[in-house]
């Protein structure tokens, strides 16, 4: 098939059409050899290859039909993933034929290819130009080709030289062209705003234009600019409110709806006249696209308030038919719209959980998803075994749902099911258990439930998330534990958790351990562990070291354990650290090693040891555990007490006068020369010595009991030295972060930060929980340390977004947003833009009317918002707009407002 | 912001409204069918609730959706962002292929693949630059007949029927379609 146009010269090619027919491989022809070619992907990349090929020849030919077929297929092979810039050159000619159907050939090749080559798009500016010359010659057909053309790659200059075009063309007599041309303003504004300011009216205007499809593709633009930028369009409100009363297109409402919803975000006052009226439009349509759309405005623009239960009961009643919709599409946007509903204000929603419950089961997967994050909203103590029953009946690989009485079986895929388990902890543990309402019998079930079925999920992140639940109840519910133990030694004790869910026994590890002294033969546990120890992972074995050592600490101490047995146990334990002694895991090592010398130290006085046990285990190993229970600290806690503590690491512990004193005191004394002699760093002990033998040996009288501030600095200097050349020290400049590194903190934080005491409380609060009617058991709260502050979840979150990516952008790059109305440059008149200000002014004035005279029942106590107009004053900054609003307050509602500037007094009341 | 693929394994008519690279089209192509072919569209919602990783790994986005509609053998997807109305795009995706449905009297893959011409010019009819400005299935047929019969039709693409069919549509994508267009 390349044979036709081989090497070959023009003269073949021109006797291989004798009658002008040309015989190439048409559009047609291609999609045809593409289906014929398709057995294998090699085959089919062959072809295309080939096809490639040939249409490079064939876009280089001088014969204008031979181009553009040849552009034609490219553009068709770009589909396929070929590249095509490399013929922009060719696209630009076929652009430029003066025959109108190669001309849309190509446009089209050239909406597709153009838009990152900069050179190409400097020649199709001149090009574009001409095709848009706004002059009755130009036929309709051309210019919206071009129109199209230039949507898709409009550039800066070109914007710039075009814009005037596109104004005239707002008149043009054909709505074909009206339309084309509001739409292509779009990207114009986009990439030029300055058009955008000087012609905002001409442009605004086309809203009231007789074609409903210009109406619509002005409305669309205006909405899409709102996105970006909505500050310029909010004067225009009543107008688009009128529309959004007198409209029945359906497509128009929604797309006034959503641009009610960007100008909302932005004037907050728009509420008070837009709520009524978009609940009222919920209520009365039937299309139920609007209904979506309007209560989807009420919520993303911010017009439902927190304590507004009303509209929020009419929103979700409309929600709750929707809901149980029988189309899936129906039900799952409003599931998503009772999530931000519920949001909002999780009371809202409360009432709803027979619903909720019911989208759990949904056939469809993205349903219950969304239902799962309704969970938390919806749970309470009555609810919450039908919840949780019903999620984790869903640990199966396939799940039955009936469908009009028939039987559909759907795929549970894993990521939802990983969802469940974590939407199930959640649910659970939402303020401290008070959902469970005291049945911890029942969530340890649960729990144990949850470890079994979700073993297969292989994720690490749910695995950690029930070793911390069962730590958090180990820990926080003193009468539980003796059950959570039992619980958690039958976990471990089975292989394929510990093979599957590691991240649960590195926490349950550390109960055992932590709570040894519940458990009665801790030998046993300890030989179950070191069996198990091969399997399992390093950070499991990192939680294990210490365990062991308690658990061996609390079995040596137990009484009647004869001293053989003790020995036994001990040597094991022993025989292990010294297997973890040459880990490569640090971690590991260093407790190992630690350890090892500890236990061995152990088993020599052991052997020593006639009868009886020596102090080493029965004193010196517990005090290492038990000096004090652990409590819950919330989390976060550890790093806001590094914020708040003073550490002095200057001030010696003693002064030298009473490190004297107790010297002497101790009889410490007699052998100091010899003890110290060589000892730089002992100086200030020296030197306080020194002082002391003054008396004694009547030593030169300069020596003084306190050191000068040399000898401060040179001892200061010598210790860093030290640390410095310690290997062992973290090379960091811990010395500045004295006094003043905790001034520097605390400025960055708000006044609580401040009046926070410089020695951390530890309070533990162990009030029992108030619980109706439930099993009272005791929940230990976490400990506060210091007040929370949100700063580190917000750093890590900001890093996650910052993260740079290679993903796709789809929104388009653009000028307007950070592009400043307000400046005027030198372009237009001043007078016009003040007429707008005024005109935001008035708009003002009258939604705050409508405000007062709507809400006189239930209105904002005792705010109102008197308007003082000044005398017009030419300013194009915006802070006078911000000097021409006051708010003031009066004790009672209906005070009459006090004088305000004399030459435009406003209503308040109506 | 919207990109209309529309799909069986091959694409049959992919428009970007916003420069995305061409090995980055393909790729999106791939993940969001992938998405897409593993749903049950009888039973499911119409949409993808999580999108495929290249759209989530920018950051920015965070407000896309994906939209699609199920019609015999092909796959009519729509990536949007939050302005619009997920309900509307459905809509707009009925509007396209009742478009394409009186262009070619009874519209079925064979016609579409053989025809991806009259796909784009359908296309560039209901949406310009992103953006729709046409929702009128009768106004669209027209103006794509206007273009084509606009000068001398010398050019292979001008096969419009101009048949003008709007009775039962319903029936048409149940019934007539299902059994057509071949597979892979």
């Amino acid at each position: 098939m390349s044979s036709l146009y081989g090497a070959s010269t023009e003269d073949v090619k021109k006797r291989l059409r004798p009658f002008g027919i040309f015989f190439e491989k048409s559009l047609k022809d291609l999609i045809k050899g593409i289906r014929s070619n398709n057995e294998t992907p090699e085959q089919l990349q062959d072809f295309l290859n080939n096809e490639l090929a040939e249409c490079r020849e064939e876009v280089k030919s001088p014969d204008f039909n031979m181009k553009t077929n040849a552009v034609l297929k490219l553009t068709y092979l770009e589909m396929y993933g070929f590249d095509m810039s490399w013929a922009n050159f060719h696209i630009l000619e076929v652009m430029s034929s003066n025959n109108f159907q190669q001309k849309r050939v190509g446009y089209l090749a050239a909406s597709q290819s153009f838009y990152k080559d900069s050179d190409i798009l400097m020649l199709a500016t001149n090009l574009l130009k001409k095709d848009l010359k706004y002059d009755l010659s130009n036929e309709t057909v051309k210019m919206g080709v071009a129109l199209s053309g230039l949507s898709t790659i409009v550039t800066p200059e070109l914007a710039r030289d075009i814009c005037d075009d596109l104004f005239l063309m707002l008149n043009s007599t054909k709505p074909y062209v009206r339309k084309k041309a509001v739409t292509a303003l779009f990207k114009v504004f986009l990439q030029y705003p300055e058009s955008l300011r000087d012609g905002l009216d001409r442009f605004v205007a086309r809203l009231e234009d007789d074609d409903t499809s210009v109406i619509s593709a002005a409305v669309s633009v205006i909405c899409e600019l709102a996105k970006h930028n909505p500050y310029p369009f909010v004067q225009f409100s009543p107008l688009l409110y009128e529309m959004l009363i007198q409209l029945d297109n359906n497509w128009i409402i929604i797309r006034l709806l959503k641009l009610f919803t960007n100008l909302s975000k932005v004037e907050p006052k728009l509420r008070y006249k837009l709520l009524p009226k978009v609940l009222e439009l919920m209520n009365k349509t039937t299309a139920i696209s609007v209904i979506y759309e309007s209560i989807n405005c009420i919520v993303k623009g911010q017009m439902l308030e927190k304590d507004d239960y009303d509209t929020a009961q009419q929103c979700l009643k409309q929600l709750e038919s929707l809901v149980q919709a029988f189309d899936p599409n129906l039900r799952y946007i409003s599931c998503v719209l009772f999530y931000h509903i519920g949001k909002i204000n999780f009371e809202f929603i409360t009432q709803y959980d027979k619903v909720v419950i019911g989208l759990l089961k949904d056939v469809d997967i993205s349903i219950r998803t969304k239902a799962l994050e309704l969970c938390s909203g919806i749970t309470s103590t009555e609810n919450i075994k039908t919840v949780v029953r019903t999620l984790i009946k869903q640990f199966v690989d396939v799940d039955t749902v009936q469908v009009n009485d028939q039987g559909v079986q759907i795929d549970i895929p894993q990521d939802y099911k990983v969802k469940v388990a974590k939407t199930i902890l959640d649910v659970c543990c939402l303020n401290n258990y008070q959902n469970i309402g005291g049945e911890f019998d029942w969530f340890l079930k649960i729990l144990t439930d949850l470890c079994i079925v979700s073993q297969d999920l292989n994720n690490p992140e749910v695995s950690t998330l029930l070793g911390d639940n069962f730590r958090n109840i180990m820990v926080k519910v003193p009468s539980m534990r003796d059950a959570a133990l039992e619980k958690l030694i039958e976990l471990t004790s089975n292989d394929d958790i510990i093979t599957k869910l590691p991240d649960l026994l590195k926490e349950g590890i550390w109960c055992f351990g932590e709570y040894s002294d519940l458990i009665d033969n801790c030998d046993t546990l300890i030989t179950m562990l070191l069996n198990k120890a091969e399997k399992l992972p390093e950070n499991v074995i990192q939680a294990m070291i210490p365990a062991l050592v308690k658990l061996f600490s609390t079995y040596a101490n137990e009484e009647d354990k004869s001293k053989s047995d003790i020995l036994g146990v001990l040597s094991n334990v022993i025989a292990f650290m010294e297997q973890k002694y040459r880990s490569t895991n640090f971690d590991i090592q260093e407790r190992s090693v630690e350890f090892y010398e500890m236990l061995k130290l152990c088993q020599d006085s052991l052997d020593d040891e006639a009868d009886g046990l020596p102090l080493l285990i029965t004193d010196v190993l517990p005090s290492l555990f038990n000096e004090y229970e652990l409590g819950p600290v919330s989390h976060g806690q550890q790093q806001q007490l590094l914020k708040s503590l003073t550490l002095d690491l200057d001030t010696p512990f003693l002064s030298p006068e009473e490190l004297h004193q107790l010297m002497e005191n101790e009889g410490f004394y007699d052998d100091e020369d010899a003890y110290y002699k060589d000892d730089d760093s002992a100086k200030s002990i020296a030197s306080s010595t020194q002082s002391h033998r003054e008396e004694t040996e009547d030593i030169s009288p300069e020596k003084d009991f306190s050191m000068t501030e040399e000898e401060l600095a040179a001892l200061e200097d010598h210790r860093r030295q030290e640390r410095f050349d310690n290997p062992f020290y973290l090379n960091d400049d811990s010395d500045q972060y004295g006094d003043k590194k905790l001034i520097n903190l605390s400025d960055n934080e708000d006044d609580n930060e401040l009046k926070a005491p410089k020695e951390p409380v530890i309070k533990i609060s162990t009030k029992k929980k108030k619980s109706k009617n439930y099993p009272s058991v005791q929940v230990l709260s976490d400990i506060v340390v210091a007040p929370s502050s949100p700063d580190t979840n917000q750093d890590t979150k900001k890093t996650n977004t910052l993260r740079p990516s290679d993903g796709i952008t789809l929104s388009t790059s653009n000028k307007l947003r950070a592009f400043d109305f307000s400046q005027k440059h030198d372009i237009g008149d001043e007078g016009e833009y003040t007429v707008d200000q005024q005109e935001i002014e008035k708009l003002r004035v009258k939604l705050a009317e409508q405000h007062i005279g709507s809400n006189s029942a239930d209105a904002d106590d005792n705010e109102e918002i008197i308007v003082i107009k000044k005398k017009k004053k030419k300013s194009k900054d915006k802070s006078s707009k911000e000097k021409t609003k006051k708010k003031k307050r009066h004790p009672t509602g209906n005070a009459i407002s006090p004088p305000v500037d004399t030459d435009s007094p406003t209503p308040e009341h109506s | 912001m919207d990109a209309t693929i529309n799909k069986k394994c091959q694409p049959r008519l992919v428009k970007f409204y916003t420069p995305v690279e061409v090995e980055k089209q393909t790729l999106l192509l791939q993940q969001v069918y992938e998405l897409i072919s593993q749903r049950n569209s009888q039973i499911q919602s119409s949409f993808l609730v999580t999108p495929p990783s290249l759209l989530m790994d920018s950051g920015d986005n965070e407000d896309i959706q994906i939209i699609y509609k199920n019609y015999a053998t092909l796959y009519f997807t729509f990536i949007v962002d939050e302005q619009e109305s997920e309900l509307a795009i459905l809509d707009l995706i009925q509007t396209f292929v009742e478009a394409l449905d009186k262009c070619f009297a009874e519209v079925n893959e064979l016609d579409l693949i053989f025809n991806w011409q009259t796909l784009e010019s359908v296309l560039e009819e209901i949406i310009q630059g992103g953006l729709v400005i046409e929702t009128n299935v009768r106004k669209i047929v027209s103006a794509v007949d206007g273009l084509n019969n606009a000068t001398d039709t010398e050019n292979s693409f001008t096969k419009i029927a101009g048949s003008r069919i709007s009775e039962a549509f319903q029936a048409f994508s149940y019934t007539n379609f299902g059994g057509w267009g071949s597979h892979q």
